[in-house]
């Protein structure tokens, strides 16, 4: 089996003075689908032109398959890329676009010469395998029927279809991909994202996929990259990143609604206070004194006002809005407090809605406390645990 | 560069489109007619040297001055004007050394200004933004300042008098390298890095994607180049003294001086002869030169 391992290790870049990369170290294994995410002009795609050599590193060093690529010019590094706006040869034909990788690599600067260049010897013969070699690429896109049309005669998901066929027709070691889907509408976004998947099964070859957009990320790979800053700040699966966020700007990144996150404050023993009312959690070592409390919008329960729920633990609320997604409610609530006012969302399933509707009314919040992610003011995880309700009794 | 030309149009439309709808449809008229008789006198204005021109070439030397703008044209004196234009001096070399300097300099000035344009555009390098502030510069040298070292060159390399001495200076135009930059500026990067990843030289990417992009912009300024280097008289008049490399305005001179001083039907039939390949270029042209001065790039 090719390895096509692609490793970073401590990649800077500064455009002027500006740093855009900062100190980037990543190991994709051999045939992985790696999502990078982060927000626009994070340097995800500076970071993928820098893998396919378009740009080059101030310091630190690219690996392919195992060796250094850093003194290898595009062409040489065997990657392939799908570029946002597709990047489609304007005036050449579909089968012309796709031919072109094939007719660089195989035929020397003297065969490919237009015109001239069919009368160097050799050439014919290996126009005649490129062009079946296209062929076939055409078919596994279902495209074989657009090949004479330019590019301005395609539709959006077609031009999508044909750059995907000039990356594959090469057979690179590693695909990266920037962004290649946001260009088209949501339902064709999503169809598309299957078929990723799949070509991405089929061939077997290392992914690198770009994208800004949270819920390709989480949907389309085994692993996520989150990137912030021109940082990595965390490498896992969809599902650490979901529930085991290690930086404030993770948590807020991922999940939709966004995760809220509210004020914190920790006692000398440890324990966490929300708005003045003492939760079950302890923060383990820390002698942060003023915490950031980050909850999700399901963890979070809402129930309508009763006076005697606010004795066990309930915060008081109004409701502000709430939005029927028909499998679930969002309820936007407003909390005001000595340190000013809140906004905070949840999500809960229709069966628990009894009685909750009226704009304006009070209602309670009840923390899950086994859920929350506490974060120092600087934004990192803070560990803690959340304390059994038997054992706060206990103590107090 | 693009909006002054889309905006007329646009406001052409309007109007258009109210003259047809509004009830004062009939002021509306009067305002067209106004305005086009406005254009077609200025135009009458613009056009009246060449319609005299070829009014005169077309008559008998004694009604020339008598009856300049008579309708009364002489067709037989007119062929005899024409014919002899071409007996009494070399007109077909004139032609033919215009043709060789006219394309001989836009072969050179193509080559080298593309291929500095798209390093300005589109290459990143130590310098570039002190190299292309150069070329502004050189853009506001009228070209009578470097005439005299030229000419002193070429005289002491022995070149005057040649096809060289009449194409040398006008190799490099600032003028392409600032019109093909900005154009090339406008070729999207993501192209030029997909064609460099599929193994493109820089040298394949200019010609196979980018100059078939900038069409146009080679029309317009083909246009450009050839009528001000057919048209020049004032570097050959400096460089040429033999007849045998004389382009078609020096060309004219001799004629004045030498042969027709005063026949005057002769000497604009000459006139409309050498006139009529710039003719003739525009009008094929015309399409491609009005997209390239506006600039309507490509999506
Ligand atoms: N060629 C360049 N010159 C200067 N700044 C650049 C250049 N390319 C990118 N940048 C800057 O680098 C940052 C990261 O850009 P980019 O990698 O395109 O982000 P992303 O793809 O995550 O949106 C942005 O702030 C952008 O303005
Ligand atoms: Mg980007």
């Amino acid at each position: 089996m090719i390895d096509s391992t692609i490793s970073l290790s401590k990649i800077v870049k500064k455009f002027d003075a500006t740093p855009v990369l900062r100190n980037v170290d990543l190991n994709i294994e051999s045939g992985e689908f790696l999502t990078l995410v982060g927000p626009s002009g994070c340097g995800k795609s500076t970071l993928l032109r820098i893998i396919a050599g378009l740009e080059m590193q101030d310091t630190g060093s690219v690996f392919i398959g195992g060796r250094s690529v850093d003194h290898l010019r595009p062409k040489q590094r065997d990657v392939a890329m799908v570029f946002q706006s597709y990047a489609l040869y304007p005036h050449m034909t579909v089968a012309e676009n796709i031919t072109m990788p094939l007719l660089m690599q195989r035929m020397s600067f003297a065969q490919r010469f237009p015109v001239m260049g069919r009368w160097v010897p050799g050439s014919q013969h290996i126009q005649k395998n490129i062009r079946k070699e296209v062929e076939t690429v055409a078919e596994h896109l279902h495209i074989e029927k657009l090949l004479e049309r330019k590019p301005g005669q395609l539709s959006g998901g077609q031009r999508q279809r044909v750059a995907l066929g000039r990356a594959m027709v090469r057979r690179p070691l590693a695909f990266l991909m920037d962004e290649p889907l946001s260009n088209l509408d949501a339902r064709l976004r999503v169809k598309m994202r299957t078929e990723l998947a799949e070509l991405h099964q089929r061939l077997g070859t290392t992914f690198i996929y770009v994208t800004h957009d949270q819920v390709e990320a989480m949907t389309m790979s085994k692993r996520i990259a989150v990137m912030m800053d021109g940082e990595i700040v965390q490498l896992g699966t969809p599902d650490e990143v979901y529930n085991d966020p290690q930086d404030i700007r993770v948590a807020q990144f991922i999940g939709s609604p966004p995760i809220n996150i509210l004020p914190g404050e920790v006692n000398s023993a440890g324990n966490l206070s929300l708005f003045g009312v003492e939760c079950r959690y302890r923060i383990n070592g820390s002698n942060q004194k003023n915490v950031k409390i980050g909850v999700r919008p399901e963890d979070l329960q809402i129930s309508e006002f009763k006076v005697g729920l606010i004795e066990r633990g309930g915060l008081r609320g109004w409701l502000r809005r709430l939005e029927n997604l028909g499998n679930e409610y969002i309820a936007h609530i407003d909390m005001d407090c000595d340190d000013g006012h809140w906004q905070i969302a949840v999500r809960f399933p229709p069966e628990e809605l009894n009685g909750i509707g009226q704009p304006g009314a009070a209602v309670n919040i009840f923390l899950n406390e086994a859920k929350i992610f506490v974060f120092s003011e600087t934004g990192d995880r803070l560990s803690g645990e959340a304390m059994l309700q038997s054992a706060v009794e206990k103590a107090s | 560069m693009a909006t002054p030309f889309r905006s007329s149009n646009a406001d052409s439309d309007v109007l258009l489109n109210k003259a047809k709808t509004t009830p004062a449809g009939g002021a509306r008229l009067f305002k067209r007619i106004g305005a086009h008789t406005a254009l077609l006198i200025m135009a009458a204005i613009v056009l009246l040297p060449f319609i005299w021109m070829l009014m005169t070439s077309l008559k008998d030397p004694t009604e020339i001055f008598d009856t300049p703008f008579s309708l009364r044209f002489d067709w037989e004196k007119g062929v005899e004007n024409y014919i002899g234009a071409f007996n009494a001096v070399p007109m077909i070399t004139f032609m033919i050394n215009g043709t060789v300097v006219v394309l001989g300099i836009l072969m050179v000035q193509l080559v080298t200004s593309i291929g500095a344009a798209y390093a300005l555009a589109k290459i990143e390098f130590r310098g570039k933004s002190i190299l292309f502030a150069f070329v502004v510069f050189a853009l506001c040298i009228p070209v009578q300042v470097p005439a005299l070292p030229l000419y002193l060159g070429l005289a002491n390399l022995g070149l005057l008098n040649t096809y060289f001495a009449l194409m040398f200076p006008w190799f490099l135009s600032a003028f392409a390298i600032f019109l093909f930059r900005q154009f090339f500026k406008s070729f999207p990067d993501e192209i030029i890095s997909a064609a460099r990843l599929d193994g493109f030289t820089e040298f394949e990417i200019v010609t196979r994607l980018v100059l078939p992009s900038a069409k146009p912009a080679i029309a317009a300024f083909s246009i450009f180049s050839i009528t001000a280097h057919w048209n020049d008289l004032y570097w050959p008049l400096i460089v040429i003294n033999t007849v045998d490399y004389m382009t078609p305005p020096l060309g004219m001179m001799y004629f004045r001086d030498a042969e027709a001083g005063t026949n005057y039907g002769m000497l604009m039939a000459a006139a409309a002869i050498i006139t009529t390949p710039l003719l003739l270029m525009f009008l094929f042209a015309q399409r491609q030169f009005i997209q390239g001065i506006t600039m309507t790039g490509f999506k």
